[in-house]
Formats: C-alpha cells, sequence, structure tokens
C-alpha cells in the first residue's frame, strides 16, 4: 500500500498492528480489496483482517452487502427506436440527410421524431443519403428520353433523303464530264443521257422520239 | 472512433448502438430522471460528434465518452437541482416508463422480513440520491461499469488516492444509509465470504 498523510497507520510490515475502521487509511485498504483493486502485501492484510477480526469481519460484510443491493436498482434498455433517434439527431445536425428505418425498428418511433426522418421500409436497417421524390423530376426525365428518341429518327430520315438525292447528282456529274466525248460520237445514247431534267429542265425539248 | 474522427458517419452510427444503453443507464442513476436521461444521452452524442475531431486515440474512448456524460449531468443538476433527483417511479414488476427496465438482482420477493422488493429499490435509490455526484458517478462506474479506479479517475479528473478515497466514502456511506435494509433482508451467509478469503 502506498504511503500518504491519509493512510500511513498502516503498515504492511507489521503483522501485529491494530487495525479499525475509524481509520480511513484501512477504511481504504479494506474497500479496495472488496474491489478487486490491492494486491500482494496489502491483500493479505486486508484479507488477514476481515478473516480474524469480527469487528472487522461485520463492517466488511455490510460495505458488501450493501454493494450487492445496487442491483436492485432496475437497468433501463434502451429502446432501439431511442437509439435511432439519437442517431438520427446526430447525423441530422451533420448533414448527411435522413436516416429510413426498416420494419423492424418501425412504428417503434415516438411521436416527437423529427419530421423529416421517413417511415418506410427499406431492405437494409438503415441508410443515409437522399431521395427523388418529387414528381415533376419523374416528367422531365420521361420528356427528355422522349425527345431524344425522335430527333434520332428524323435525323435518320433525313440522311435518307440526302442520299437519294446525292446518287441523283453523281449521274448528272458523269454526263456533264463526258460531255465532250459523248457529243464527238455522235451517238443516240448521248441524247439519251442529256434528256434528264436536271441539266436542261425541258425534257420535251430534247427529247428522243 | 479513428473512422468517426474522419467523418466516417457509419462508424459512428455502430459508436451510438454500442454505448446508447450505457450511457444511458449512468445518466438515469446519475440524475435519477427517466427523461432527463434521455435528454443528455441524445445531448452526450451530439457533443461527440462535435468535438470527434479533438478526439486522441490515446485515450479509451469510453473513458472521453463517459467524461462528456458526467460533465453534462453534473452541469445539469447544479443549474436544475429541483428537476433532477425525483424518485424513479418503481412498480412491483420494476417496469419503468418509455423503457423496458430489469432488475439485476434476482432475488425473488419477497427479499427479507417483510421487506417488498419495490422497498429495496427505493431505499438504495434514495442512498445513492444521498451521495454527492462524484461519488455517485465513482459507485455507477464502478458497479455498472465495473470500471476500475484507474478509469474512474481519468473521467472524473481525479489521481489514483483520491479515487480511493472517493470510492471508500461512498461505500460506507452508502452502507449507512443502507443499515436499515441491511437488517431486514436476508443476509449474505457468512460461508461465502469465507470462500472469498480463502482463495
Amino acid at each position: 500500500m502506498n504511503k500518504s498523510p491519509e493512510n500511513d497507520t498502516v503498515n504492511p510490515s507489521d503483522p501485529d498492528q491494530d487495525f479499525s475502521f475509524s481509520d480511513p487509511g484501512f477504511s481504504e485498504l479494506v474497500t479496495s480489496y472488496l474491489d478487486g483493486e490491492v494486491s500482494g502485501a496489502d491483500a493479505e492484510i486486508a484479507r488477514r483482517s476481515i478473516k480474524e477480526s469480527p469487528e472487522i469481519r461485520l463492517v466488511a460484510q455490510d460495505i458488501q452487502r450493501a454493494w450487492d443491493l445496487l442491483d436492485f436498482l432496475p437497468v433501463t434498455v434502451s429502446p432501439e427506436a431511442k437509439t435511432f433517434e439519437t442517431l438520427a439527431l446526430v447525423l441530422q445536425e451533420s448533414g448527411s440527410g435522413p436516416v429510413v428505418l426498416d420494419d423492424s425498428v418501425n412504428g417503434e418511433l415516438s411521436t416527437n421524431l423529427p419530421p423529416q426522418i421517413p417511415e418506410r421500409s427499406i431492405s437494409s436497417k438503415f441508410r443515409v443519403g437522399s431521395r427523388v421524390t418529387n414528381p415533376l423530376w419523374k416528367v422531365a426525365l420521361i420528356a427528355v428520353v422522349f425527345g431524344g428518341i425522335l430527333g434520332f429518327l428524323a435525323l435518320g430520315v433525313l440522311r435518307f433523303f440526302e442520299a437519294s438525292q446525292t446518287e441523283k447528282i453523281k449521274q448528272v456529274i458523269g454526263v456533264v464530264e463526258n460531255i465532250q466525248f459523248l457529243r464527238d460520237a455522235n451517238d443516240i445514247d448521248f441524247l439519251k443521257a442529256i434528256a434528264v431534267p436536271e441539266l436542261f429542265g425541258q425534257p420535251d425539248s430534247v427529247a428522243v422520239p | 472512433m479513428i473512422r468517426v474522427r474522419e467523418g466516417d458517419d457509419e462508424a459512428f452510427k455502430e459508436l451510438i448502438i454500442r454505448f446508447h444503453g450505457r450511457i444511458h443507464n449512468f445518466l438515469k442513476h446519475m440524475v435519477g430522471n427517466e427523461q432527463t436521461a434521455e435528454d443528455l444521452t441524445q445531448e452526450t452524442f451530439l457533443r461527440v460528434h462535435r468535438a470527434r475531431g479533438r478526439y486522441r486515440a490515446r485515450c479509451r474512448f469510453a473513458s472521453w465518452l463517459f467524461t462528456i456524460a458526467n460533465n453534462l449531468a453534473l452541469n445539469r443538476i447544479r443549474d436544475n437541482p429541483s428537476a433532477n433527483l425525483q424518485p424513479l417511479p418503481v412498480t412491483e414488476s420494476g417496469s419503468l416508463p418509455m423503457s423496458h427496465s430489469t432488475p439485476r438482482a434476482s432475488v425473488q420477493e419477497p427479499v427479507g422480513k417483510g421487506m417488498e422488493r419495490a422497498e429495496v429499490v427505493a431505499a438504495v435509490r434514495a442512498a445513492l440520491d444521498a451521495l454527492n455526484e462524484n461519488q455517485r458517478a465513482a459507485i455507477v462506474l464502478s458497479k455498472f461499469e465495473e470500471m476500475s479506479y484507474e478509469e474512474i479517475g481519468k473521467i472524473l479528473d481525479l489521481g489514483p488516492q483520491a479515487v480511493k478515497s472517493l470510492v471508500n466514502r461512498a461505500r460506507v456511506r452508502l452502507k449507512s444509509h443502507l443499515l436499515g435494509v441491511l437488517d431486514q433482508i436476508q443476509s449474505r451467509p457468512i460461508e461465502d465470504m469465507d470462500e472469498d478469503l480463502n482463495e
């Protein structure tokens, strides 16, 4: 036992020393012993004193029995909802978003829960995060998707007509590029080739009978 | 707690789930009022969350948590002493409102010569309330949290010798207040203590 002004009357080396609970140092030694806080020579002094002195033994027993009486105090098992209520408050303050509880705790929540806590069921025990609940978001999302599909189809049709026009122009370009040769050849095919409206606009004027 | 300090909310959830009941019980024993204990429990975790950046790993988290809870209890008792330490309602079944309460003692009613369990509970509660705040905290932490003197010293900011003196005074005073009950209930058999001493 450590020496101190309060307990210097307790001397482990003196087995014949008389101990009394009126001595604060000895009283502390015994209660520390009952609490399992002493060992070695100090523990031996306490153990021997309790065993050999009826007076000390009686007081030590009463101290221990009073200690045991504390077991009569009810121990509260905090309801799970209370734990989650605390959790919700903390996370709400930290800005982490609402807490969603599952079926096992849903319904146990007390009425003073913050209104931000939705009482909805999800698969996980609880989770943090925001969710889209405004129906306008859904309408806008559908409109964007539908508009995209229409635009894609319109683009495809436009490209189809452009390709058709290009093919016609290629034919005309072939005639124009070879017009000198075709004229010199004096071939009936020449007349047929130039008998297209794209070249002269009036098919009849050059039509082959 | 290291993860909490770095902003991990999932880790903080685990801490709340693990410690909520213990902190609530400690505060209930300290302030003697169920609703006040619940309010202070929530306040404790709010304070911990706000101060998480200041937590240092060399300090045991439970000690840090109970230190905050104890300080809040002391503040509440000093600010509003009349609102605290109201006897908790005790029914024959031991249940309390808004909670599921069970007595730790396995002793069946009646516990002694003409004394009902509810009477014993009321007497023990009164004896605990008769202690000063530090004595009560030391008793509750030692008895219900099974903390060592060293841990109690960290929470109450006291040295080893001061804790030893504090616990001794608290236990002796508790015994004095409960002598009337001790006379009426069944004594712990002397043989039990003999067995302890012979170990």
